[in-house]
């Protein structure tokens, strides 16, 4: 494994009030690629991809113990509104603003107060999130008249218009129909050309489909970190083997 | 015993006849109050009553023109929004996005206790407080004035403001309040450009209900404002509510059936006609905002 490194975790721990939801976490993001967490339901998988870009500082009762490091630099030492234009979030539910297509695209570069034109960056990021052709002459209406899976490449859409230098996704399918599924997917490994993914999933298909690296969590500890193509044919850990050979979880 | 299908009977119908009693109660309100008022109105041509600029049922020589009260009413109404409104949403957007959890266990109950207080004792220390204090900045003001009646009426109709509104903004989808937080937005961005406009249904209803507790507040009005119906745009000056009007009677010993007495329900009707139009009113907006939305 090689590559710069993006985000890494040097042995963290997360609490829910007290209760472990993390423990003792070491992984590694790399540049550029496709890092898939995996790993049976209440595993820790969101709790992790969360505090990469700290929106479990929301949490009551929340607490980390260790580092979590971005470029080098520990996430709780940098303005958290600036981590989050870099490290941007697409959610598990379709979330678009109750406003219109356009002007859910415009809000992040808006507060920000960014110069650039604004049609352009419309269009930009619609087109990367291959949402353009679908949308390019009904831009001003609401956006919940789309259906879900343009909803969610919206919310890609919303993202990629930060700019972002990662983008992190928690089970982005998993509201979604098989078709606009595999359109996600697709989208997913454009993207990852100019962006560094951090992919929740747990459907493992998908996880061998789109990632470069996979994660295995198990009760809150990573049991194995590797390539995916050596995570799904060669596992080292009896679990993990378990796991995507579907003996439980 | 009992099946549970005959529960679900029972059940349903309790209810039901609780419904229906709300039902009647309305009904009969509506029931005695056209029927005196339609007495009064034979006695009072209407015109009269709605455009006249006296009000004076219980002296010689007597007028029955409403505007003063509906004035004195409206100059409440509007004094006490003024406070109570801009003060409430901000109390409930800090309270929402700002306030640690150990400031919001003082603010909210503490807001609960000013609301739970009687209201006469707002009336109380409209009088005896705010007047005394409000005569060092206007040294003309009078003992009873509309100002200090607005203002406790202003500080009565905030917890329900701020609470409401807080309700209203906890209830937009934690989701998009997320969505926004992940986009960078700081707390402004997100309270002032997603969240309130996501609420704004629900919080302009809590201005509307709020503001009907201001048309319907009574005890304070009229203990703080007098018994005074002049037509006045100054809120230093004693006034005279629709409310306190109809205190003032029920307390005097106004024979019943006397032109006096019927005066009560005319104002009543007026009362609850005005309100009945604002509620249409903010149906009609509700409707709307949700279709822009
Ligand atoms: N907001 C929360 N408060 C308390 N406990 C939580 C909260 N969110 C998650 N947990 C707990 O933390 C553990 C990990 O949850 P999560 O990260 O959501 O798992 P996953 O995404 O893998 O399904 C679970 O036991 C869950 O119950
Ligand atoms: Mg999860």
């Amino acid at each position: 494994m090689s590559g710069n490194v993006v985000i890494s975790t040097k042995q963290v721990n997360m609490f829910y009030s007290g209760k472990q939801a993390i423990k003792d976490v070491t992984v590694n993001v790399y540049e550029n690629l496709v890092t898939a967490i995996i790993g049976p339901s209440g595993c820790g998988k969101s709790t992790l991809l969360r505090s990469f870009n700290r929106m479990n500082d929301f949490v009551e009762g929340f607490s980390v113990h260790g580092d979590i490091l971005y470029r080098g630099q520990n996430i709780n030492a940098q303005d958290v509104t600036e981590l989050r234009k870099r490290v941007g979030m697409v959610f598990q539910r379709p979330n678009p603003f109750p406003k219109t297509i356009y002007e859910n695209i415009t809000w992040g570069p808006k507060i920000h107060g960014r110069k650039d034109n604004l049609d352009e960056v419309v269009e930009d990021s619609l087109k990367r999130a291959a949402l353009w052709d679908e949308v390019k002459d009904r831009l001003h209406s609401f956006a919940f008249s789309l259906s879900g899976g343009q909803q969610q490449r919206l919310c890609i859409a919303r993202t990629v218009a930060m700019k972002p230098d990662v983008i992190l996704m928690d089970e982005p399918c998993s509201a979604l129909d098989p078709k606009s599924t595999t359109r996600i997917e697709d989208l997913i490994n454009d993207l990852k050309k100019e962006y560094t993914i951090v992919i929740v999933t747990h459907n493992m298909q998908q996880a061998a489909r789109v990632s470069d690296h996979t994660a295995f969590f198990y009760e809150g500890e990573m049991v194995e970190f590797g390539e995916t193509d050596s995570i799904f044919t060669n596992p080292k850990k009896k679990q993990t083997e378990d796991y995507i050979t579907g003996r439980f979880g | 015993m009992f099946s549970s299908r005959s529960i679900d009977k029972i059940v349903s119908s309790t209810l039901f006849l609780c419904g229906l009693l709300s039902i009647l109660t309305t009904i009969g309100i509506i029931f005695a109050l056209s029927k005196e008022s339609i007495t009064f109105f034979s006695k009072v041509p209407v015109w009269e009553f709605l455009l006249g600029t006296s009000w004076a049922p219980l002296l010689e020589p007597k007028s029955f023109g409403v505007l003063p009260l509906v004035l004195g009413t409206m100059m409440v109404v509007f004094i006490s929004s003024i406070i109570a409104i801009p003060t409430g949403v901000a109390t409930a957007i800090y309270l929402s996005e700002y306030a640690s959890n150990r400031v919001k266990n003082i603010i909210r109950p503490s807001l609960e206790i000013l609301a739970g207080i009687p209201t006469i004792v707002y009336g109380y220390v409209a009088l005896t407080l705010i007047t005394p204090a409000l005569k060092i900045l206007f040294p003309e003001i009078e003992i009873f004035n509309a100002l200090s009646a607005s203002f406790v009426v202003g500080v009565m109709i905030l917890p329900m403001i701020s609470s409401l509104c807080y309700d209203a903004l906890r209830a937009v989808p934690r989701d998009l309040r997320e969505g926004a937080y992940a986009l960078g937005g700081n707390s402004f961005d997100v309270v002032a450009k997603i969240m309130v406009p996501a609420a704004a249904s629900r919080i302009l209803a809590a201005f509307i209900l709020a503001i009907s507790r201001a048309i319907g507040e009574t005890m304070a009005v009229t203990l703080a404002a007098g018994a005074n119906p002049q037509l006045t745009f100054s809120p230093l000056k004693s006034i005279q509510t629709m409310t306190s009007y109809i205190v003032q009677v029920s307390l005097g010993d106004t024979p019943v059936g006397g032109i006096e007495y019927l005066t009560c329900f005319a104002v009543g009707s007026l009362l609850f006609v005005m309100t009945l139009l604002m509620n249409s009113l903010s149906q009609v907006v509700l409707v709307r905002f949700q279709k822009i939305k």
